[in-house]
């Protein structure tokens, strides 16, 4: 059993919206100059992004690459398991959950 | 202005030999930022690992909609590969340079007389319907045979095992894993080798993402150069899959193979020689 490619949506904009945000960087790296970012707090980032800060525009490239992995699993899992066997991997999508969230806490 | 345009450049680079050898962009990435560009090994690794999920992430999509990819086992093996990756990030950033560059050096060298050991990539499964009783049992519609290949994982537990060590490498040294995934699915648990690919690609994203948050989080990723070489690595990757696909000619192997190995004897030697 496969998925459509269209199945995959959510991850798809997030993959082309950050390389996007990339491209914006960049351009704002080469005509607004380096300036340092405001650090890696996510306020900090939106605050840093509306800004044109180049450095803040990077980290949230950078942050959303980071979880398109998880949104990926998001998509296959909802799209595939609803279907077939969603309770027998409900557990191990929340053992999934609870793995993320322990990154942020440890 | 140099960075800008030589880390795309050497992105692309990596990319290209990705698709073009079969390989992650990680063990030619890492050696490349350390030496060239003065960062340290944890920072190397970091971006990395970015670039990592770039590329597993986008082949992974493609993987999928053409039902390579053994999604069951691939989850499975993606937790185990995240708690391996969070023990070898945190051994990582506690270790001092010298022996993590020692150590990427000894995975250069063995990677390169793994690839040459490499055999040529043979499906050996048959065209078949039959139904196998196992919860990783997955059909693929295989284009060279015509009709639907089925086939049911061996040795799960052992494949597990194996993701949790490549996803320790991972977090450590920065690299996919790949180069220890996919043997492991097709010779271990004797899955086609586009299934073992394709599994492996979406294994690698998860790991690298749970590797490069903890980066993430202890300031080690470097943004702007991550960011430079994602765009480099995608074009690359895009560029090699639509013009040139998997390369067979085995001269172009040998030669990344001895660039390998001559990378891993300097950087052992570099650190030795201190």
């Amino acid at each position: 059993m496969s998925l459509a490619r269209e199945n995959l949506k959510m991850t798809a904009r997030i993959v082309y919206a950050s390389l996007i945000i990339i491209i914006v960087a960049v351009i704002e790296a080469i005509v607004l100059g380096h300036r340092p970012d405001f650090g890696s707090c996510p306020t900090n980032i939106l605050l840093g992004v509306i800004q044109f800060n180049s450095a803040s525009t990077f980290q949230l490239a950078i942050l959303l690459l980071i979880v398109t992995p998880y949104v990926l699993v998001w998509d296959v899992t909802v799209e595939y398991f609803t279907r077939a066997q969603w309770r027998h991997f409900s557990m191990a999508l929340a053992v999934l959950v609870l793995l993320i969230a322990g990154a942020f806490l440890f | 202005m140099n960075e800008l345009i030589l880390l795309p450049i050497i992105g692309a680079l990596a990319g290209l030999m990705g698709v073009m050898l079969g390989i992650g962009g990680g063990i030619i990435i890492v050696p490349v930022l350390t030496l060239g560009f003065g960062m340290t090994v944890q920072q190397a690794a970091a971006t990395s690992l970015i670039t990592i999920i770039a590329n597993s992430t986008i082949g992974t999509m493609s993987n999928i909609a053409s039902g390579f990819t053994n999604i069951r086992l691939g989850l499975l093996i993606s937790f185990a590969g995240i708690l391996g990756s969070w023990a070898g990030t945190s051994v990582g950033i506690q270790t001092g340079q010298s022996t993590l560059k020692l150590l990427f050096g000894v995975l250069c060298i063995f990677v390169g007389f793994l690839m040459l050991r490499k055999n040529d990539e043979k499906d050996p499964l048959a065209c078949t319907q039959k139904h196998i009783e196992s919860p990783y049992y997955a059909t693929y519609f295989d284009a060279s045979t015509g009709c639907d290949a089925a086939y049911a994982p061996e040795r799960v537990a052992l494949v597990v095992a194996i993701a949790l060590s490549a996803g320790f490498v991972s977090g450590l040294l920065g690299i996919g894993g790949g180069i220890f995934m996919v043997p492991a699915m097709a010779v271990v648990a004797r899955m086609p080798m586009k299934a073992a690919v394709a599994t492996s690609t979406f294994f690698l994203g998860i790991v690298a993402a749970a590797g490069a948050l903890v980066y993430y989080r202890s300031g080690f990723v470097r943004t702007d150069v991550a960011a430079l070489m994602v765009l480099g690595v995608f074009a690359g990757s895009r560029f090699a899959s639509w013009k040139l696909g998997r390369v067979k000619d085995r001269k172009i192997q040998i030669f990344f193979v001895i660039f390998q190995i001559c990378m891993g004897i300097y950087m052992i030697l570099r650190e030795v020689m201190k």
